[in-house]
């Protein structure tokens, strides 16, 4: 349980920003899982996505009640939680610009960036989170990412991508 | 395929070709091992990595948040006995008390609110033969 719980609270902390709110969202969402169980159907997805998708409803809800801009400062120091080998590789000031961008985008952009590329999610499986069909995450992850690539190019010109 | 839409399809999906629709992904390898292919992905590659970082929860921090959910849970539980146990008294005592004293006040209520006539003369008369003729039942009147 700790596992998913641990990734339940890094998708809604990446959506909603602030450490509590992610706990909270997480600790509902679980609670939801546990009241709702009757309701999981095996053969239409995997528990997971369903869990997922329940994060994601609760932490889109709190981002919209809150009515106001992710703080930056708040995305701005996001420790990582990959292998030790990408600190080294990558240069903070990157992360920073990168977290930075996240911040600016839409809180279902920021979602399906992290389904897709924090959780290694494939397009089908994030779109079912989501509550989207394969080609409209699709379309929703490219928007999202040329947002961010356009926000990074802004703010931080250092950090060198393809042009898409 | 081109390198430019290389560029154009590792900027919609990233570096893994893996990732990409099936039917782009042979072509995408074949150019990768080029250097300007190479270039392309890893360029794109190094932004996938900071995409994919994720954000740092301690088991610890998991744990209390589990443990929230589990307070949460027993508390339900124990709210839901207690309406349960409520539910019993009401059913095993309650309830027939209540139907018991619901039922003397109206009696009571009746026999209060009930108007009282008293009978006509010629009932009485009627009543008075009748009774004495009951009380005369074993004497023979010549």
């Amino acid at each position: 349980m700790d596992r998913h719980m641990q990734r339940a609270i890094a998708l809604a902390e990446r959506i909603v920003g602030g450490n509590s709110d992610a706990d909270d969202i997480a600790q509902e969402a679980f609670l939801r899982v546990w009241s709702k169980a009757e309701q999981f159907d095996p053969s239409a997805g995997r528990f997971t996505s369903w869990m997922y998708r329940i994060v994601f409803n609760l932490a889109l809800d709190r981002r919209r009640a809150m009515r106001s801009p992710l703080p930056i400062e708040d995305a701005e120091h996001v420790p990582t939680g990959g292998p030790g080998q990408l600190d080294i590789l990558l240069a903070d000031e990157d992360g920073r610009a990168v977290d930075r961008a996240l911040a600016r985008l839409s809180a279902r952009q920021r979602a399906a960036i992290a389904l897709f590329h924090m959780d290694g999610m494939s397009c089908r499986e994030a779109g079912e989170v989501m509550g989207l069909s394969e080609s409209a995450f699709d379309s929703l992850l490219n928007r999202a990412r040329k947002a961010l690539r356009q926000e990074v190019q802004a703010t931080d010109g250092r950090l060198q991508t393809n042009d898409g | 395929m081109t390198v430019d839409e290389l560029r154009t399809a590792a900027s919609r999906w990233g570096a893994d070709v893996d990732r990409w629709p099936p039917q782009l992904q042979a072509a995408a390898r074949a150019l990768a091992l080029t250097p300007q292919g190479q270039q392309v992905l890893e360029q794109e590659r190094r932004l996938d990595a900071l995409l994919a970082r994720r954000p740092v929860v301690s088991g610890a921090r998991a744990q209390r948040a589990t443990l929230g959910v589990l307070n949460r849970l027993a508390e339900a539980e124990a709210r839901s006995t207690r309406r349960f146990a409520l539910a019993d008294l009401l059913r095993d005592w309650l309830v027939p008390t209540a139907s018991l004293a619901g039922s003397a006040a109206i009696g009571i209520s009746l026999a209060l609110g009930l108007p009282q006539h008293a009978p006509a003369p010629e009932v009485t008369a009627f009543h008075l033969i009748l009774d004495s003729t009951s009380m005369l039942g074993g004497i023979e009147i010549r």
